[in-house]
């Protein structure tokens, strides 16, 4: 206790002697609006749509292997699908995801559009959020 | 643990780095801490990336990192027999310009970032980075099924992000926030200090007023996108290249081989601000060959990393490669084309960058003699770079144009703000108008 007083001590004295009261002042104004910011960004509400679509697809990372090469479609016209397509890829990294067709494909749908059937595949695992569902499908024998 | 092992390490580069420069390089003074500053950001970069490429253990990678700068520190302190840092003891009225623009600078950095900023940081530089914090799988990344992802795209900002979060044992965005961050508040500092050092005392404080008013500025350094990062480096090339014209050290035109060579390793954009200023710089020393030769040796060591990554690893760019080579020349002279450029530069210019312009004008009513120097030389290179790779793009250039001439003056933007501030400085009779 006493070596923590006095190291306490001697760092106030050099705060005293050193540091103006001003600047000091503007220092600690910039670490707390700083570590406030910081604290703020990794708070739930500042998640955007890539933390959402993250926490969706969490389920399907265990299941794939890190090197990995499934395919990549969505009901969701271009413009979005790139949007999706890549935020997809950030995600699933290192595993690849092809802007294509393969043997396992995730598919990204709008609930709120046209569904993606095609029967040469089968879902192995579905989930969604409010806005978007997933599934990811395997090519039938 | 291992992140405090990091830091550490980051803590004592830093140190050894900032030493060495006064003790090697001569350069005394706050300025060696930007300079440190850059030189910690390239030796994590390559040492990282190297350490990918060569399979090397991260907890190996940080201890051969950071023992040499311990050791010398040690050294010093052995040969001196007091370990001077010297950092600045007393923070006092002198500093409080350059504090208050860094409050200022980061509660506007505040308002515009948020996670895993604008498209390309998501979709270009955290993913790159992504793959890289898998030290297994990284070479994922050059598949030729994620071109669109621009796997050609040099690694120093994704490194940089990886190495930090394999330190943490997670992927976070605050990681990408905090070295935007960082970066955005260097440039404003080394263009201050740079001024102060050369005694431009009013210059420097005005340097610290643009920065801070200018949102443009601050928005691109929110997007965490690597054009920060370059303009970060290309100012410090211009910052080192200054100070090798007033010091006598010759050793410092390494460091500036270093500084400026690794602007390739940023973006793809850094390379030709890289290979311009090399020119220039052989122009205008081609009759002292030992300077020139402390210059290529410094170079060496990024222009290596960057063509072994260029030739051996990265995917053929889209702007450069695709057998085009019979469209060329329509698309040079169609006349449209340089006139929808010059309506987008003007735009832009009046629109994001009229302080630059106001910058040029008062060059051009005072008839200063700016053109037969090496910064209007490289500078005027680039613009033209620019306008060339505009001319060739296989992309709408509309859209081109409209996505990045921002972005591209970005580059350029800090170093002019210096290059003509110290410009004016030393011409004292200047007038605003004719």
């Amino acid at each position: 206790m006493r070596y923590i007083a006095t190291i306490l001590l001697f760092a106030l004295k050099y705060i005293a002697l050193k540091l103006a009261f001003v600047p000091l002042a503007v220092i600690l104004w910039l670490c707390w609006i700083t570590a406030a910011n910081y604290r703020k960004l990794s708070l739930a509400k500042s998640d955007v749509e890539l933390d959402k679509i993250d926490q969706m697809l969490a389920g399907i990372k265990d299941k794939l292997p890190m090197d990995a090469k499934i395919g990549f479609r969505t009901n969701i016209d271009p413009g979005r699908r790139g949007v999706l397509y890549f935020k997809s890829t950030l995600i699933l990294a290192p595993r690849i995801l092809e802007n294509n067709d393969r043997d396992t494909i995730l598919l990204i749908e709008d609930p709120h559009l046209q569904p993606v059937l095609d029967k040469n595949y089968e879902c192995l695992e579905r989930g969604g959020n409010q806005e978007l569902n997933y599934c990811l499908m395997r090519r039938r024998n | 643990m291992l992140f405090f092992a990091m830091l550490a390490c980051v803590l004592v580069l830093f140190a050894g780095t900032s030493l060495s420069l006064t003790k090697t390089c001569g350069l005394s003074g706050p300025l060696r801490f930007p300079v440190a500053f850059a030189l910690v950001l390239v030796i994590l970069s390559y040492g990282y990336y190297l350490g990918l490429l060569f399979q090397i253990q991260i907890g190996i990678l940080l201890l051969s990192l950071g023992l040499p700068p311990i050791l010398y520190l040690a050294f010093e302190k052995y040969k001196s027999r007091q370990l001077n840092l010297s950092f600045p003891k007393k923070i006092g009225s002198k500093n409080l310009a350059v504090l208050l623009a860094i409050l200022v600078l980061t509660i506007r950095f505040n308002k515009y970032v948020y996670r895993w900023g604008d498209w390309d940081a998501w979709a270009i530089w955290n993913l790159h980075a992504k793959f890289l914090f898998y030290p297994e799988h990284w070479r994922n990344i050059f598949t030729a099924s994620l071109a669109e992802t621009h796997p050609d795209y040099p690694l120093m900002l994704p490194s940089l992000i990886a190495l930090f979060w394999r330190g943490l044992g997670f992927v976070t965005p605050l990681v990408p926030v905090a070295i935007a961050h960082l970066v955005l508040l260097a440039i404003p500092v080394t263009v201050y200090l740079a001024l102060k050092r050369a005694m431009h005392s009013f210059a420097a404080l005005l340097s610290l007023l643009i920065f801070c008013v200018d949102t443009t500025f601050i928005h691109i350094g929110g997007s965490q996108y690597a054009d920060t990062l370059v303009a970060f480096f290309v100012l410090m090339t211009f910052v080192l290249y200054q100070e090798t014209k007033v010091s006598s050290n010759r050793r410092l035109v390494f460091v500036l081989g270093i500084v400026a060579g690794s602007t390739s390793w940023i973006k793809n954009e850094g390379m030709l601000f890289f290979l311009v200023f090399s020119f220039s710089f052989l122009c205008f020393h081609f009759k002292k060959p030992a300077v020139i030769f402390r210059y290529i040796l410094g170079a060496l060591i990024p222009f290596i990393i960057v063509i072994h990554f260029k030739l051996k690893l990265a995917p053929a760019n889209d702007l450069i490669h695709g057998g085009r080579e019979k469209d060329l020349l329509s698309l040079i002279s169609d006349p449209n084309r340089y006139w929808l450029i010059i309506k987008h530069f003007t735009m832009t210019g009046i629109t994001d960058y009229w302080i630059m312009l106001l910058l040029v004008m008062i060059v051009l009513i005072n008839k200063m003699p700016v053109i037969r120097t090496l910064p209007f030389m490289a500078i005027s290179l680039v613009l033209v770079g620019y306008i060339l790779v505009y001319l060739t793009t296989p992309h709408d250039l509309d859209w081109h144009l409209g996505a990045s001439v921002d972005r591209l003056f970005h580059h350029i933007y800090p170093a002019a703000v210096y290059l003509f501030l110290l410009k004016f400085s030393e011409n004292r009779e200047i007038r605003l108008w004719s």
